[in-house]
Parts: C-alpha cells; sequence; structure tokens
C-alpha cells in the first residue's frame, strides 16, 4: 500500500488519540465533582447592607473550598444599581479577586460602598422627593480548569433609594432632616444649595 | 512467480468487512453515550440543592443523536474507508457527533441554587475542540480512500 495511505491512518489515529487525551482531562476535572465535594461555594441567601457614615455598603461574602485538582481562576465580581422601571443604570461597581487554587479554602468578603455622591445628581434629586424603586444586580464569575468550564453566579433582588437617602416627604414637614445625619448628603445639599 | 500471484490481486474482489472493528467501536461508542447521562445524573444526584433546566431534553438529544452515531459509525467501521459508502457514512457520523457535542454539552446550563441566586456553566470551549477533533477525522478517510482508489487502478493496469 502506498505511504500516503498508511500516513493518513496515521493522522487518523493521532486524531484519536488527541480526542481521547482530551476527553481525559475533562474527565479528570469533572469526575472530583461527581465523586465528593469537588468544589463546595457556601454563599449567603441574599446580600447585606450596612450603613456607616453616610455610606451604604452591600456585602456579599462566599467561601469556595477547592478540592479539585485544577484552579478556579478570574472571580470577578460585578454590582450593578438600576432603575426598575426603565433599566437605567445607576451605579456599577466590579473588581477582581484572587484565585482559589486546589485543596485551599478561600473566603472572599465583597462591601461594596455607595455614597451618595458617586450617584447621579438627577437620581439624587429624584430620590429626594419620593423613594425610587431599583433592583441590585450581583454577579460573580469564575473559570475552572484552564477557562474549559465557566461559572457565573448572579443575583437579582429588589432595592429601594430609601437605604441610602431618605425622601422629604418622609421627614414629617422638616426641610431634609436626613442631611444632618449623612456627611456625603450633607454635602451634596449644600452644593445644591437645598438645605441652609 | 511473481507477488501478484500469490495473492489475490487487489480490486478484483471486494474490499474486505472490519467486522471485529465495528463491534469495538460500536461498544466503545455506546459506553459513552451511556456514560454521559449517567455523568449528568450522577452531578444532578450529588448536588441535590442544585437542579439542572432542561433535563429532560438533554437527555432525548442525548439518546437520539447519540444512537443515531452509533448506527453511522458502527457502518463506517465495518464498510471501512476503501469503499465511498463508507466514507460518506463516516463523514455523515462526524457531522453527527459535532452537531450532537455543540447543541447538547455547547450551551450554558442554567442551575439554581439557594435564596435568589442563580448558578450557570458554560462549556463552549470543551464543544467547539471535541466538535472540530471530529470534524477533522473526516479528511484522513477521504485521503483512505483516494489513496485506496490509486493503488488498485495501479495493481490492475500492472
Amino acid at each position: 500500500m502506498s505511504s500516503r495511505f498508511a500516513i493518513s491512518q496515521r493522522i487518523g489515529r493521532i486524531i484519536t488519540l488527541m480526542g481521547a487525551v482530551f476527553m481525559l482531562f475533562i474527565a479528570s476535572a469533572t469526575i472530583p465533582f461527581v465523586i465528593g465535594n469537588g468544589i463546595s461555594f457556601a454563599v449567603p441567601p441574599s446580600p447585606t447592607e450596612t450603613h456607616s457614615a453616610g455610606t451604604l455598603y452591600i456585602n456579599t461574602s462566599f467561601t469556595v473550598e477547592n478540592h479539585c485538582p485544577y484552579a478556579v481562576r478570574q472571580i470577578y465580581y460585578t454590582l450593578n444599581l438600576s432603575l426598575l422601571s426603565n433599566g437605567t443604570e445607576i451605579y456599577s461597581y466590579s473588581t477582581h479577586l484572587a484565585a482559589a487554587l486546589p485543596g485551599k479554602m478561600e473566603h472572599y468578603v465583597i462591601s461594596v460602598p455607595i455614597s451618595v455622591s458617586a450617584l447621579p445628581s438627577w437620581f439624587v434629586s429624584a430620590a429626594l422627593s419620593a423613594p425610587v424603586n431599583m433592583s441590585v444586580g450581583t454577579s460573580i464569575s469564575a473559570s475552572y480548569a484552564y477557562g474549559f468550564f465557566q461559572f457565573g453566579l448572579n443575583f437579582k433582588g429588589p432595592f429601594s433609594s430609601s437605604s441610602i437617602m431618605k425622601p422629604a416627604a418622609l421627614a414629617g414637614g422638616q426641610p431634609l432632616p436626613v442631611c444632618a445625619s449623612s456627611i456625603t448628603l450633607l454635602q451634596m445639599c449644600k452644593h445644591r444649595g437645598v438645605a441652609a | 512467480m511473481n507477488k501478484n500471484a500469490r495473492q489475490p490481486a487487489p480490486g478484483s474482489e471486494k474490499p474486505p468487512l472490519h467486522i471485529s472493528g465495528a463491534i469495538l467501536s460500536s461498544l466503545t461508542s455506546a459506553l459513552f453515550f451511556i456514560f454521559a447521562p449517567i455523568l449528568y445524573m450522577q452531578i444532578a444526584s450529588a448536588y441535590p440543592q442544585i437542579g439542572f433546566d432542561s433535563m429532560s431534553v438533554w437527555t432525548q438529544s442525548a439518546i437520539l443523536i447519540g444512537s443515531a452515531f452509533m448506527f453511522l459509525n458502527a457502518g463506517a467501521v465495518l464498510l471501512g474507508n476503501e469503499r465511498i459508502a463508507g466514507v460518506l457514512l463516516r463523514a455523515a457520523s462526524q457531522v453527527a457527533i459535532a452537531f450532537y457535542v455543540l447543541s447538547v454539552i455547547g450551551r450554558t446550563f442554567t442551575i439554581t441554587v439557594q435564596g435568589g441566586y442563580h448558578l450557570s456553566m458554560a462549556i463552549y470551549y470543551i464543544a467547539l475542540i471535541m466538535a472540530s477533533l471530529a470534524l477533522l477525522r473526516i479528511l484522513p478517510s477521504f485521503t483512505e480512500y483516494v489513496e485506496y482508489r490509486r493503488y488498485v487502478r495501479r495493481e490492475l493496469s500492472a
């Protein structure tokens, strides 16, 4: 038989071998998931909110426990505040986190600061007259086994502007008393000439 | 005595049928197509807090396209690359497996977890690499057919 016949047979065998090697790699990445707790991911039911010195912090904490032979890399966290009515994005925050290496347990705490000065002025003036309904969306994306597996964890929940600033109507006739308790809001109000 | 007298001239008879190869390849592909849904169900039972979406669609398409591939591939191996029907069956089976991989594996699985969280998993690159490896296998089998025909023509004219 001609040599070209043998060569093409050999190429066919090499392709089969490459496929088998690739399947072995995929199996080594997925079998730890099946036989045990390959990667455990602990996350609270929803992000928590804390106030500190006129700034609202949205806290997300999660724990990644990696028992797989491949690392979880490129963990990327984003938070979006958008209007519920038309989906306009008010605030966006994103950050990179460290990788979860094999055999390690990593605990991540992300607290996103939201101060009034970081919000657009038209939104602040609207929120000072009446509470604005918004949605908070957080998403964590990560890649596993050299990027062949891509995971995304998304949360979408309701959010009201009253947790950042109280509207004037709820303050009982007083002109924006909430400004006094909030340094950043006070500065904002002074800048606008609303509160004397 | 020349060489052709001892051996029957190729081309004067039909090319051989690869029966043992066909049995072996259908066994391996059966193992693969049984293994994939079992793996999927194992993941679903190992993590009861998560529920995979469109499980029935996944299983149905895995069984349908998987069994189509098994028959096509067994036929292709049985006939071999010496016949044009075998080469065409091989091409059809590789297209079927590429379609299977791209449609069944190459998508985003949405997995719901506790609270308001949604977990999703995408393995597009795995599907892309597996599909291109499968489609690449058409080329050498076609070359094998062309080389075999050329060899038969040369032997007949000699």
